[in-house]
């Protein structure tokens, strides 16, 4: 039995590291297979003037004019030891440039994460007692509404309406010029993207809650300890939320990929200067170290958080089969993307 | 008293809502509901592809005396940063949206399903790559993959399908995949091998009448998620190049001119955000009708 569980963990691992590997050949190849000039991302203007010789010494000295295989080993062999190369855009360590912005993406994309499950297993609940209720289709219908506003536009109405009409928030940015320090200015500057971040998966997430809530308390034993005469709230909060709590876990895990793309697009909206912003103009102008580095980031905590999601699955329900994602996809129907 | 609450709790046993969509009690209101729905769709199609006839001005004509002008009786939703009609703009970037939803939703769910079931039917190793393909594929955010995608090819119409598709047709080749291993073991398929049907025969008069039915339902509940994704990386300037007009696009164009033209934006995005919501509607009252699993 033991050796049985030991073995499970490993096949686990074995997926993750494998997927990991997939994932750095994948991207490895396909950024240098692509037409983007990565010197137009180190000189900038200045490539176009270029001669052929002058961009050839060039290549030579970022290491890009040998074969792709060897370039793949250099990088994983350099990557063991903990070395990402510098950026070509920022002309420093890749490491450098992203511990500049990461803070802020966690920021966003943490805090909106645990504000979105934490919203939405209180309006679940609030729902789901209150089943059939003005507020609990209310709900559903925002739901329903919020679930077909294409985010983008959702933040710039925000813009619009907080930034344009009424001036009381800052459109763009982490925070206002020589006020990197002000905490008050950061928060200002992160209300609006949160918000977004919140809105759009709150609803469906609140949704899944309170269907899983009611579920559960059409159970045979919810009628037992209603008939013993136990207190109703102690019922819902005491024994059906429990019984639940690891399903949202597994659906908390499975979301984390939704909630990173979120970001990401919100980041590009307004201005936000984080990973998402980073990662956009690192394949867009290809600056290949920098892209490698945040594609794993991402790749590793994605592919993480599914192997979790998949572990807490199977530890509730072992019919499922190590290998189907059934959720992820119930999950992807929700928010439209 | 106490056996009253007892048969309610019974009955309601039988009905949790699985449903965003609140779905009809009753088999008719189902029906209702439906062609409701269905009209909805109509009507936002045959705007999609007549709506240039209607349009006031050509889409592509600039008059700069009128630029940046708020909605007025010339201008039913206002004019842009060049003068040019926003209504117009938005009743013909409405069928080139819709074409490239559509043919999008086509080249994935064709795709997808070919694959699914060649993955499905013959099993073995071949399947076993297929699947693991998609595990890994399903496991990345769509749409921060087709971005990076675009992102390292260049930003195009071309590379943005290309770059879509290749993350889309995971999850039919997924369903596909499922209901052509469980057709595969029925009575059948034996019966007609030993009738003489080739492997072909098999596969187009036999697995795929079955999957088809669950794949139009996949690809119309899919409709309104792919606008907003393709709608998304036009907004990102990555899908379509000015000057055609298309939703996302004009979105992208109105965001510089948020302070001066609000409208701009306004309409493009209530355009987009209609247009998904008809559809999801249609589709999630398709499902009640044709899901097994709610009769």
């Amino acid at each position: 039995m033991k050796t049985n569980k030991v073995v499970y963990y490993l096949k686990k691992l074995l997926i993750f590291l494998v997927s990991i590997l997939a994932l750095s050949i994948l991207v490895f190849f396909i950024s240098r297979m692509t037409p983007t000039d990565p010197l137009q991302s180190y000189y900038g203007e200045r490539t176009e003037k270029m001669s052929v010789e002058e961009k050839d010494r060039a290549r030579e000295r970022l290491g890009l004019n040998d074969p792709i295989v060897i370039q793949y080993g250099k990088w994983v062999q350099n990557a063991f030891h903990g070395e990402f190369g510098i950026s070509f855009k920022y002309k420093q360590d890749v490491k450098i440039v992203i511990g500049k912005r990461i803070g802020n993406t966690l920021v966003l994309g943490g805090v909106g994460f645990i504000l979105t499950f934490v919203g939405a297993i209180l309006l679940g609940v609030l729902c789901a007692t209150h089943e059939n209720s003005l507020l609990d289709r209310a709900i559903s219908t925002i739901g329903t509404i919020t679930s077909c506003i294409p985010e983008f536009w959702f933040s710039l109405l925000l813009i619009f309406v907080f930034s344009v009409i009424w001036h009381v928030l800052p459109s763009s940015g982490a925070y206002s010029v020589g006020k990197e320090g002000d905490l008050l200015d950061r928060i200002r500057h992160l209300i609006m993207p949160m918000i977004v971040v919140i809105f759009e998966h709150l609803w469906y997430y609140a949704y899944m809650v309170r269907n899983k809530l009611l579920e559960e308390v059409r159970s045979d034993y919810v009628s037992l300890f209603k008939s013993v005469g136990i207190n109703r709230r102690r019922i819902v909060f005491g024994h059906c939320l429990k019984n639940i709590m690891p399903t949202i876990v597994s659906i908390m895990a499975i979301s984390v990929p939704h909630i990173i793309g979120g970001t990401y697009i919100v980041e590009s909206v307004f201005s936000y200067p984080g990973i998402g912003m980073l990662s956009y103009e690192s394949a867009r102008y290809g600056d290949y170290n920098m892209l490698m580095v945040l594609c794993m980031m991402t790749g590793i905590v994605i592919i993480f958080c599914n192997i979790l999601g998949q572990i807490i699955n199977e530890k509730i329900d072992p019919r499922i089969k190590a290998n189907e994602i059934t959720e992820r996809s119930e999950v992807s129907y929700g928010d439209g993307q | 008293m106490r056996e009253e609450t007892k048969i309610r709790l019974r009955e309601r046993k039988s009905q949790p809502r699985k449903s965003m969509f609140r779905p009809a009690k009753t088999e008719k209101g189902k029906w209702l509901r439906f062609y409701c729905c269905l009209a909805a769709v109509a009507f936002v199609l045959i705007i999609a592809f007549f709506g240039k006839y209607f349009a006031p001005y050509d889409p592509l004509a600039t008059d700069y005396a009128a630029k940046l002008s708020a909605p007025n009786g010339r201008h039913l939703f206002g004019t842009d940063n060049v003068g040019r009609d926003v209504l117009s703009r938005i009743l013909y970037g409405a069928g080139n949206s819709f074409m490239l939803t559509f043919i999008m939703i086509a080249i994935v769910s064709v795709l997808g399903t070919v694959i699914g079931i060649i993955s499905g039917y013959f099993g073995g190793f071949l399947d076993t790559v297929i699947m693991r393909l998609t595990d890994i594929l399903l496991a990345f955010p769509d749409t921060v993959f087709a971005i990076a995608i675009v992102g390292m090819m260049g930003p195009g119409l071309l590379n943005t399908v290309i770059a879509l598709s290749f993350v889309w047709w995971t999850k039919y080749a997924r369903m596909a995949r499922g209901l052509a291993s469980v057709i595969r073991t029925k009575d059948y398929i034996t019966e007609a091998r030993f009738g003489g049907v080739g492997t072909a025969g098999i596969l187009f008069r036999y697995v795929l009448p079955n999957i088809v039915p669950q794949v139009v339902i996949m690809a119309t509940l899919d409709v309104g998620g792919m606008m907003l994704a393709l709608a998304g990386l036009s907004f990102l300037g990555l899908a379509s190049q000015p000057p055609t007009p298309e939703w996302g696009y004009m979105l992208y164009e109105g965001k510089s001119y948020l302070q001066t033209a609000p409208w701009i934006m306004l309409f493009a995005g209530l355009a987009i955000f209609i247009t998904v919501i008809v559809f999801n509607l249609l589709g999630d009252s398709l499902r009640d009708i044709l899901d097994p699993k709610e009769n």
